[in-house]
């Protein structure tokens, strides 16, 4: 915890405290005489309760309809005697001899002397909504994430630049993993890029090293998800957009963060839909590829935190099954298969139908991946037309362009110089990081900023993050109450039926989830690489 | 990983849940009224007197003068007469406290639900809870630094003293 991450936490508890603090009241008053009495209660717009203590040790409490004649020198009023004991002796209208009483007591009414803590307990109460509800919209900011990444090491996870190995749960499932980091020029041959564990997981990561290659004025360099890299110059921005929804241009012609989703079939979440990509003035149509920023909504994670659950306290045995049964590891993600990947199209003018292009996939709801896709059946024409067949309701997609390919490209790799702790070199993570038989483990809060030396201080890099590791999720003990053996039986066996079942669950946690999401992000930032 | 942050963690909620319903259980005195009914209520306050030998008498408060306070034993349920002198500090306890024992395991337990940021939503919850119950328990009470022994006089059964035909002996 930080200085200023504590000194926020003080002063949040404090302001509640303030709201609360204690109040002494001072609330009776006594008078021995009846002028007194009869000044002090005078001018009062309500009057109060009287206590007249007699000589003898009885006591009357009248209500407010009280008065005292001063030419009798009688109180007369309506209320209740108590003798010494205070037992009671009468009630109803009650006649006193100014004489017989020894003191009279008044009391204030105290307003509402719980409305203070009521409010402080209110205000918690308010923080636990706002939180439980940021949390429910984007529960990997709150419970769980892979490695998050970030050049700049002040950022939050709206902000990450990459994501390293996702679905790397166990393992015998690791592997390793590179994101584009969509830097901007540099000046300097110096790289730091700060590694976070954000979530209630254990991070073990054997590598982490930068993949860079030179770029000169206009060129850059994209990665596809087969891990090539290709030397690209040109870009022709999209013309138009169209989903089920309408006109979808806006949300994915320009990188700003701004995504286009959709949301899920309430009866079957593995249901598909179509989005038709144009662009035009595609004035050199010889090895075109297609830029794609997307990332995932939130609900493989919803279905990951499902099957955790399902798993309850039986979650050690399962995950040893699965490190030691590769069928059975295979089957696993048998949901996540069945929602499957983002399947590209290309228009040929010549069959004058679509012919598939290739598709994408990567795991993950927080980081943008920026991954390309080289087209290969266009016949040429200076317009182009795509179509996505994408699952419904799991894509954001920020941004598509087209662009040239001028060549496949081999980057070189960057291992760490040097990895801070703390702000402290860390000399036992460093070697635990170009060992390839060790593994850094970063546990829940834990940030590493590694260091790299750029080869030539003159050139400026396209730079990329190569990440290899696995990573333990955290049980949850709300989770272990939704044991359901069979549940997770379906899942594996027959996906298409337990999307099919699930899906109005989903849609309860999706409505509440999607608008919070969107309302938790105050700023945008402009990812465009020209204008970082 | 070892075991051992999970059972400490268990150990302070196991402590936390406790100090929650002991002070939940600290029950009032039936005589004392709730914070509406002051102004009808036909009792003394309760009071807990710490003599200077560090013997303590509680009870509800029966009538006080300059050299000496009489107090209705809770236990015994008889007058006892302590000397002013022999007083070293009082507590008077005029109306029934609201408990908010209760939100102090909510309070522990709820930011669990924050995930990661209830390393931060704890502390809050925390502070808050136990300070809302500390203060709930003492919403009600005067001591010796805030009220003289003359003021105190108002909170007796008998604050114009013990009159002159009673004897204490027959005070319940």
């Amino acid at each position: 915890m930080t200085i200023k991450t504590l000194l926020s936490v003080i002063a949040i508890a404090f302001f509640i405290l303030a709201i609360q603090s204690c109040v002494t009241h001072y609330f009776r008053s006594n008078y021995k005489d009846a002028n007194s009495l009869i000044h002090e209660t005078n001018n009062i717009q309500t009057k109060p309760y009287l206590k007249a203590h007699l000589k003898n040790g009885d006591v009357c409490i009248l209500k407010d309809s009280w008065g005292v004649d001063t030419i009798t020198n009688i109180l007369t009023g309506n209320g209740t005697k108590y003798n010494f004991n205070r037992a009671k002796v009468f009630e109803g209208s009650i006649s006193i001899l100014i004489d017989s009483v020894a003191i009279f007591e008044t009391n204030t009414k105290i307003v509402k002397p719980e409305a203070g803590r009521i409010t402080a307990l209110s205000i918690l109460a308010g923080l636990d909504v706002v939180v439980g509800l940021i949390c429910l919209a984007n529960p990997k900011a709150c419970f769980g994430s892979c490695p998050t990444f970030y050049i700049n090491e002040n950022d939050n996870f709206h902000y990450a630049d990459a994501e390293g190995f996702t679905n790397a749960i166990s393992p015998s499932m690791e592997y390793y993993d590179i994101d584009a980091l969509n830097n901007a020029d540099l000046t300097q041959n110096s790289f730091s890029i700060t590694m976070k564990n954000e979530a209630l997981e254990t991070h073990c990561v054997n590598e982490v090293k930068l993949l860079a290659y030179p770029r000169k004025q206009g060129e850059r360099v994209y990665h596809s998800p087969y891990n090539d890299f290709y030397l690209c110059e040109n870009n022709y921005p999209l013309t138009k957009a169209k989903g089920n929804e309408g006109d979808i241009t806006s949300l994915m012609k320009i990188e700003d963060k701004h995504e286009r989703f959709s949301f899920s079939d309430a009866n079957n979440l593995s249901s598909k839909e179509e989005i038709l990509l144009t662009f035009d003035n595609v004035y050199n149509a010889d090895d075109l590829g297609l830029i794609f920023n997307f990332r995932q909504t939130l609900m493989t994670t919803y279905l990951f935190y499902s099957a955790m659950g399902y798993m309850g306290d039986n979650v050690g045995d399962i995950f040893a099954i699965l490190e030691t049964d590769q069928e059975m590891r295979n089957k696993f993600d048998a949901t996540t298969k069945e929602l499957g990947q983002i399947d590209i199209y290309s228009w040929n003018e010549q069959i004058n139908g679509w012919e598939i292009e290739n598709g994408i996939y990567e795991t993950g709801p927080i980081a943008i991946n920026k991954q390309f896709i080289p087209l290969k059946n266009l016949s040429f024409n200076s317009t182009v037309k795509l179509k996505l067949v994408l699952n419904k309701g799991l894509w954001r997609i920020d941004y598509v362009a087209l662009t040239n390919i001028k060549e496949k490209v081999k980057p070189i790799e960057i291992a760490p110089g040097s990895i801070l702790n703390k702000g402290k070199p860390d000399n036992t993570a460093l070697s635990e990081i170009t060992d390839p038989g060790k593994h850094l483990i970063s546990m829940p809060g834990s940030e590493y900023k590694f260091n790299f030396t750029l080869p030539n201080p003159d050139t400026d890099y396209e730079l990329f993050l190569y990440s290899k590791g696995y990573y333990l999720e955290w049980m949850r003990e709300h989770w272990i109450k939704d044991k359901d053996l069979l549940k997770l039986k379906q899942m594996v066996d027959n996906p298409k039926k337990y999307l099919r079942d699930e899906a109005k669950s989903y849609k309860q946690y999706e409505s509440v989830m999607e608008q919070v999401f969107w309302n938790s992000k105050i700023d945008t930032k402009t990812f465009s690489y020209y204008e970082n | 990983m070892t075991l051992k942050p999970f059972r400490t963690m268990k150990t302070k909620i196991f402590i936390i849940v406790l100090i929650a319903i002991v002070i939940s259980s600290c029950s009032s005195p039936g005589y004392l009224p709730s914070s509406d009914k002051i102004d009808v209520n036909e009792y003394g306050s309760y009071i807990k007197l710490t003599q200077n030998n560090k013997s303590i008498i509680d009870g509800e408060l029966i009538a006080i003068d300059s050299n000496q306070i009489v107090v209705l034993t809770d236990k015994e349920k008889i007058c006892i007469t302590v000397p002013v002198g022999e007083v070293k500090k009082f507590s008077l306890e005029y109306a029934k406290p609201k408990h908010y024992g209760w939100s102090i395991p909510v309070g522990f337990l709820l930011p669990f639900i924050h995930g990661w940021y209830s390393i931060f939503t704890i502390p809050i919850h925390l502070i808050v809870t136990i300070s809302v119950t500390a203060s709930g328990e003492n919403a009600f009470k005067y001591n010796n630094k805030k009220m003289t022994y003359e003021e105190l006089k108002m909170f007796a059964r008998f604050p114009q003293g013990i009159p002159p035909d009673i004897d204490l002996a027959n005070v319940k």
